[in-house]
């Protein structure tokens, strides 16, 4: 009667434990009392029997694979850009949101600002490239065929970009002309293309100015001037 | 509580809570090889346990990443007050809740009992397939107890740290999810 009561005593206790029985994290003290209580209670033991299969079955490697190179150079794009070095260490306890979780938070009145302020941002640059001259940006009106001579790029500066991966190709030409580029190379490691500008290539501050309208936009998740080519 | 399971010696010495340490430190200093090493040591776990979350693998890599941007901005922050997995998952898990709660809610139940008449695997992958089904009708936080617990191998207390909350809720949490996984399973099961 005795060794009944303390049983039934254990028993709520026991259950708490078990899964902590069976993964292996009980605290060494509690396990010999616990095991005890197991031999000796059906209820228990078919608890124990079960966790200890369902952990099996956590634990088995499942048929998802993952791309975990792929997404490391995004993020090493991210923290190599001059933005994340520009960011005060201490002014950043959480991640900025990244776009593709911004982009959900559709209901957020801070993201209806920051939707607003995007929208300016893009009348800004189509203004931009509207005033600018063509001849400068690269874009003036030539009749160009297959057979035509590809302009050089060999003495221009050039920059890399990483686009968003929603971005869609109509839309990437209109980020291309606006900025008065062309695509010379890639997609390289990383997804990471190379871009030209079609001469006369632009000063070093022209070239800034187009650099940073292609970081206002929100599909180019990376651009950097190439060193070596900015003279 | 560190279990035996988690800690065991790597191959270059130490264990790899030192080796995880290590990285952390080098990474402090800006090593990007360093951060490169963690990030793969990391980036399955994380994106099966995100996975739980989110159900959506383009969501889980961009909450790998900005766990990741944390750990690269804060990474001279870590006292050692806790295992690196715990900092790191704790981090994975807080990212996890803020893209949830915007991204709306999760894709619409599975039909049980449908599934259940379809499926017809060995008894190992039938249990898996169970399982995955059963856990996504769990409530979140028992289903993320389920995951750290006895996917992750982490302790009540380690959990608790991670999903900040005392250790009896996770017991708690625990002790709901196992009800309610038996009697999923069983509807799952069918009769014999």
């Amino acid at each position: 009667m005795k060794l009944l009561s303390r049983l039934s005593a254990l028993h709520p206790r026991a259950e708490l434990l078990i899964p902590w029985l069976v993964n292996g994290s009980l605290p060494a003290d509690a396990e010999p009392a616990l095991r005890e209580h197991i031999a000796s209670c059906p209820q228990c033991r078919e608890d124990y029997a079960q966790q200890v299969r369902v952990r099996e079955a956590m634990r088995a490697e499942g048929p998802l694979v993952f791309a975990a190179e792929s997404s490391y150079q995004k993020l090493l794009a991210r923290i190599q850009s001059p933005e994340a070095n520009r960011e005060p260490r201490a002014a950043a306890p959480e991640p900025s949101p990244s776009r593709a979780t911004a982009a959900v938070r559709r209901t957020s009145p801070a993201v209806r600002w920051l939707a607003a302020a995007v929208i300016l941002q893009a009348f800004a640059i189509g203004l931009g490239a509207w005033m600018w001259p063509a001849s400068r940006a690269g874009t003036d009106a030539r009749y160009v065929t297959l057979t035509s001579a590809a302009p050089s790029y060999d003495s221009g500066p050039r920059a890399r970009v990483l686009f968003s991966t929603s971005l869609s190709v109509g839309a990437l030409r209109a980020v291309l002309r606006a900025a008065g580029a062309h695509i010379i190379d890639g997609p390289a490691d990383g997804d990471v293309y190379t871009l030209g500008f079609a001469p006369p290539p632009p000063s070093r501050a022209a070239l800034e100015k187009r650099i940073a309208a292609l970081r206002a936009n929100p599909a180019v998740l990376f651009a950097e001037p190439v060193q070596d080519s900015v003279r | 509580m560190i279990s035996a399971e988690h800690d065991p010696r790597s191959a270059s010495g130490g264990t790899t809570e030192e080796r995880e340490c290590a990285l952390l430190a080098r990474i402090a200093g800006r090593d990007s090889a360093a951060m490169k090493e963690l990030y793969l040591l990391y980036h399955r776990r994380l994106a099966r346990f995100l996975m739980r979350i989110t159900t959506r693998y383009d969501l889980a890599e961009e909450i790998i990443n900005d766990t990741f941007w944390v750990v690269w901005q804060h990474a001279g922050d870590f006292r050692g007050a806790s295992r690196v997995s715990t900092w790191i998952l704790g981090i994975a898990y807080r990212r996890g809740l803020k893209t949830l709660r915007y991204a709306g809610p999760p894709p619409a139940d599975v039909d049980v009992e449908a599934e259940a008449a379809t499926e017809e695997p060995t008894q190992r992958a039938e249990l898996r397939e169970w399982l995955d089904t059963a856990l996504q009708r769990l409530p979140l936080e028992q289903r993320m107890v389920m995951e750290l617990a006895y996917h992750l191998g982490h302790s009540c207390e380690e959990i608790a740290a991670i999903m900040q909350c005392p250790t009896n809720t996770v017991k708690t949490r625990m002790f709901h999810a196992r009800r309610k996984l038996k009697t999923l399973l069983t509807t799952l099961a069918g009769p014999d």
